[in-house]
């Protein structure tokens, strides 16, 4: 019974961190484009991501971290791997978004189509334990 | 008459009550000997990556350090390999420094607190001027 108590008290923590983490990048993007530093405003959302890049922690219906840059055009595959890159090169970061569930990192513009997306599990270096 | 049949009833009850409990007894068994097989067959490697993603979700991330990465590291480093370049400096000593300076540039291309601190370095080492 306690043990049951302990997981239930763990996902409320996990899903107020999970809420936090948005909260704390969407405050850090919006002070960065306010204060110039940023050319476009980038925000995060969570979306139920890619069932292929699913790992143990995923989850369900929630495992995509979408980072939409709101640049007002399409933008280019170039501009959207280095944003990817920069997330993915950040290993804690990596860590932390597996640990709380999301298993698909996205990249999208707000116009046009194009967006791209990485397995997250695949940058967390964990030695294979999440495949 | 009434509460012999009472009686009898209870007595029904009470044995119901006690069979249930005792398969309830069961599964709770079971389910501890399950668990604990199940965790036995982690090994210890896996066991501390384990700890390692627990540790990595209550992890603090600079979210305003991430964002500045994101905006201004590609124009930072563009600036470092250029001016860093060890085939600008004839200076033996001073072309090593630059190879060793730019090398820490390339594995940090994506960390923008990094590189502003490698450009103070630069300065210092090669004595170079940046706008």
């Amino acid at each position: 019974m306690w043990n049951k108590i302990m997981v239930v008290a763990e996902w409320f923590g996990e899903m107020a961190e999970r809420y936090k983490s948005i909260r704390d990048f969407n405050k850090a993007a919006k002070y960065s484009f306010v204060s110039g530093n940023a050319p476009t405003l980038l925000e995060v959302k969570i979306t139920k991501g890619d069932s292929n890049f699913k790992h143990a922690f995923s989850k369900w219906m929630g495992g995509g971290f979408r980072i939409k840059a709101l640049a007002g055009r399409p933008m280019s595959n170039i501009e959207l791997r280095e944003i990817g890159g920069i997330v993915l090169d950040n290993e804690e970061l990596v860590r932390k978004l597996v640990s709380l569930g999301w298993d698909t990192l996205e990249i999208h513009s707000n116009e046009g189509t194009q967006g791209l997306k990485w397995p997250l599990k695949d940058y967390a270096r964990l030695g294979g334990f999440l495949k | 008459m009434i509460s012999e049949f009472i009686h009898n009833h209870s007595i029904i009850l009470l044995k119901i009550c006690s069979i249930l409990a005792f398969i309830e007894l069961v599964i709770i068994l079971a389910l501890i000997r399950y668990t604990l097989k199940n965790r036995n067959k982690l090994s210890d490697e896996e066991l501390s990556q384990l700890e390692k993603l627990k540790d990595a979700k209550r992890a603090d991330i600079d979210m305003n350090g991430l964002l500045d990465s994101i905006n201004n590291s590609k124009a930072i480093h563009r600036e470092l390999i250029t001016k860093c370049h060890p085939d600008r400096f004839i200076d033996q000593g001073l072309r090593e420094k630059a190879n060793a300076i730019i090398q820490e540039i390339n594995q940090n291309k994506n960390n923008y607190s990094v590189l502003v601190q490698l450009k103070s370095k630069a300065e210092q080492e090669l004595n170079i001027q940046f706008n």
